[in-house]
């Protein structure tokens, strides 16, 4: 106790572990770690027991279903499988609804990529059970890739940038019309196999301009709080 | 543990006090109505020697040893008989949400690290005045276990007594008779924002200061400690809110202040007894002096602290809680309810809070083992800086707790105090 730790900014004492101040975050030069910290490190961790409950509820909720169709598919439809559009179809509802219960944290990306898989996995089950291999390969996969990739940089920016509502708004305009642009090429490609783009340009045409009244209206305020003003509910 | 003849005979249940009554239907899984108190010994805690005490302590409060029910109408307590609460080491988030089933169902959390003990309570027991009578009997408890002598005078109660039934008896209902109907209107106040810190985290700044030193600086004031506590922490708020603009929409700041009604009532309960009277300035009429505003609070607390205005508030809650539309509605749909309006009226008239429990007495043989107590309010709805006061000889202990990264306020009111020519010295649970 021969020395003891003063913030030089606020002029409080602090205790013998602080290695800063508390109040102001200025460190402290005279500090002796070996003493017992006024408080323990570790914290209590409320148990998620409920979310995981209420997650594994509805999880055979919707396996019933499932069961049943699977039941019923084996012993009337040897043969013909049309259980693969419940189970895919749960399989999605379930990673877009429940799977995020699991998660201690947010996790948009893993979210949406897990969405993707099981969006996927969902059309191939169709495209197999249709015979259909070719319209899987050049236009199924390929967009729901796109889909992801820009789910994945809106996420990214707005998690990076923490734009306004206005640039959110704008930047996820920006991506439906790339993905308009895509699909379109896409789908030409895939029924003429000669790419002529024509109703993205009316897509685009029309959010352009939205989108840079967005970004203006975004800089701007006075303009804001006008709007605000003048078309309040 | 074995059931004994003794735990049979305990076998009973409890209707929850006015006060009570809001806490389980606000309870989520994020937030809970909890405090704590805490007392910090000599030498390091036993913890052993701490779960018998604990043990032979908790069956001396009949209103302690339950766990929640609920009924069809309303929750109840029932004799916890069977199990007995665990004592924990303490953690670094105190007043964690609590959820019926933890801890055995018993509603208080018993914790130690180092030399301190520490309990958390869940709001429904019982008050600070209820809680610090358990916390000294308990700690006494401890220091006879550990084979000192401590007699059962100043608070402490002999754990072999039989319990006295006034000492859980609902005085709310025994005391609110007030003819008067009516409710003061308070308008909404600024609330400060900031940050929200992760999960279950919560901030924890505690200045340590001598009480005979704030009592000097109160009363070269012409004010109590609390008066002039509460206007320092309103004016912290103050400063904020000057940043924010003066007159910007919501202007009026307000502290609320729990009023122990065991003051101004008979009554010797461990359960809730104390109403909370608001305080507050509104900037809408230009600026404040700090002076100014303690005059303000001065007037409020002259005007409304006697039984009168106080019986007349507590006859209003009471009103509601007997209002047979209310009591014929199911417990889910009070508890969807009273959440609502907890949350959306609860924090409304309010900026602040100030709690003191002031003075803490225990008996003479008692003192040279204790150093210091601590006073903790749980976590608020609206995140921001709430005050706990206690004090024990000549160290008074300013606990703020908050859900918020940004300590301005904290900063402001110890470096005033500091201005004011008053040492204090910090401790914090912030990494």
């Amino acid at each position: 106790m021969s020395k003891l730790p003063y913030c030089v900014k606020c002029g409080v004492e602090l205790d013998n572990s602080a290695n800063k101040c508390v109040l102001c975050g200025t460190e402290v030069v005279l500090s002796c770690q070996e003493d017992i910290t006024p408080y323990p490190k570790e914290k209590a961790e409320v148990s998620q027991l409920n979310s995981k409950f209420i997650a594994s509820m509805l999880t055979i909720m919707l396996a019933i279903p499932n069961v049943a169709c699977f039941v019923i598919n084996m012993i009337y439809f040897a043969g013909v499988y049309w259980m693969y559009y419940v189970f895919g179809g749960s399989l999605v509802v379930w990673m877009i609804f429940i799977f995020p219960m699991l998660l201690k944290k947010k996790r948009p990306i893993l979210h949406v990529f897990m969405i993707f898989l099981s969006a996927t996995l969902y059309i191939l089950l169709i495209s197999i059970a249709v015979s259909g291999m070719d319209w899987f390969l050049i236009l199924a996969l390929p967009i729901s890739i796109v889909v992801m990739f820009l789910l994945f940089i809106i996420i990214f920016i707005v998690d990076r940038t923490k734009p306004g509502k206005l640039k959110t708004t704008s930047v996820s305009l920006t991506a439906v019309i790339l993905l308009c642009l895509i699909v379109e090429v896409l789908v030409d490609y895939y029924v003429t196999a000669n790419i002529s783009l024509s109703w993205s340009y009316v897509v685009a045409g029309s959010i352009v301009p939205v989108i840079i009244f967005l970004i203006l209206l975004s800089g701007n305020k006075k303009m804001q709080d006008e709007l605000i003003k003048k078309l309040h509910i | 543990m074995l059931r004994t003849v003794d735990d049979k005979k305990q076998n009973n249940w409890f209707k929850l006090d006015n006060a009570a009554k809001i806490y389980p239907a606000a309870n989520t899984k994020r937030w809970s109505g909890m405090f704590r108190l805490s007392v910090t010994l000599k030498e390091k805690i036993d913890s052993f020697i701490l779960q018998e005490a604990l043990a032979q302590t908790i069956k001396r409060f009949p209103s302690f040893n339950i766990r929640m029910r609920s009924g069809l109408f309303w929750y109840y307590f029932e004799t916890n008989a069977v199990k007995r609460p665990i004592v924990k080491p303490d953690v670094n988030n105190p007043c964690a949400p609590i959820s019926w089933k933890d801890n055995n169902g018993f509603l208080i959390r018993v914790f130690y690290y180092d030399k301190r003990i520490a309990i958390d309570y869940f709001h429904s027991l019982t008050d600070g005045t209820g809680a610090m009578i358990f916390l000294k009997t308990l700690t006494a408890q401890y220091l006879r276990l550990k084979g000192f002598d401590i007699p059962s005078t100043d608070g402490v109660l002999d754990v072999d007594e039989l319990p006295q039934t006034d000492e859980f008896e609902d005085s709310f209902g025994k005391h609110a008779n007030s003819k008067f109907k009516g409710r003061i209107k308070e308008n909404k106040a600024y609330h400060f924002k900031g940050n929200k810190l992760e999960g279950d985290d919560i901030s924890i700044i505690t200045g340590i200061t001598s009480l005979e030193a704030i009592k000097k600086l109160a009363k070269s004031n012409n004010a109590t400690i609390t008066e002039y506590l509460s206007a320092l922490l309103l004016y912290s708020f103050y400063i904020q809110k000057q940043k924010d603009g003066l007159y910007r929409k919501p202007t009026r700041l307000a502290v609320s202040i729990p009023v122990n009604l065991r003051n101004y009532f008979k009554s010797t309960t461990n359960r809730n007894f104390s109403l909370f009277l608001n305080p507050g300035i509104d900037t809408i009429h230009g600026e404040y002096t700090f002076i100014e505003i303690l005059n303000q609070i001065q007037y409020f607390m002259k005007a409304n602290l006697n039984d009168k205005v106080l019986n007349a508030m507590m006859s209003q809650n009471v009103r509601i809680e007997k209002n047979m539309l209310i009591r014929v509605a199911p417990l889910f749909i009070k508890n969807i309810l009273m959440s609502i309006a907890h949350k959306s009226i609860g924090y409304r008239p309010i900026t602040t809070l100030l709690s003191n429990v002031g003075m803490v007495k225990i008996p003479q043989k008692m003192k040279e083992h204790v150093s210091r107590f601590e006073f903790f309010l749980g976590s608020a709805k609206i995140y921001t800086p709430f005050l706990a006061v206690v004090s024990y000889n000549d160290t008074l202990v300013l606990n703020f707790t908050s859900k918020i990264r940004e300590t301005e306020i904290e900063r402001f009111f110890f470096t005033y105090l500091i201005k004011q020519g008053i040492p204090v010295k910090i401790e914090s649970n912030r990494e």
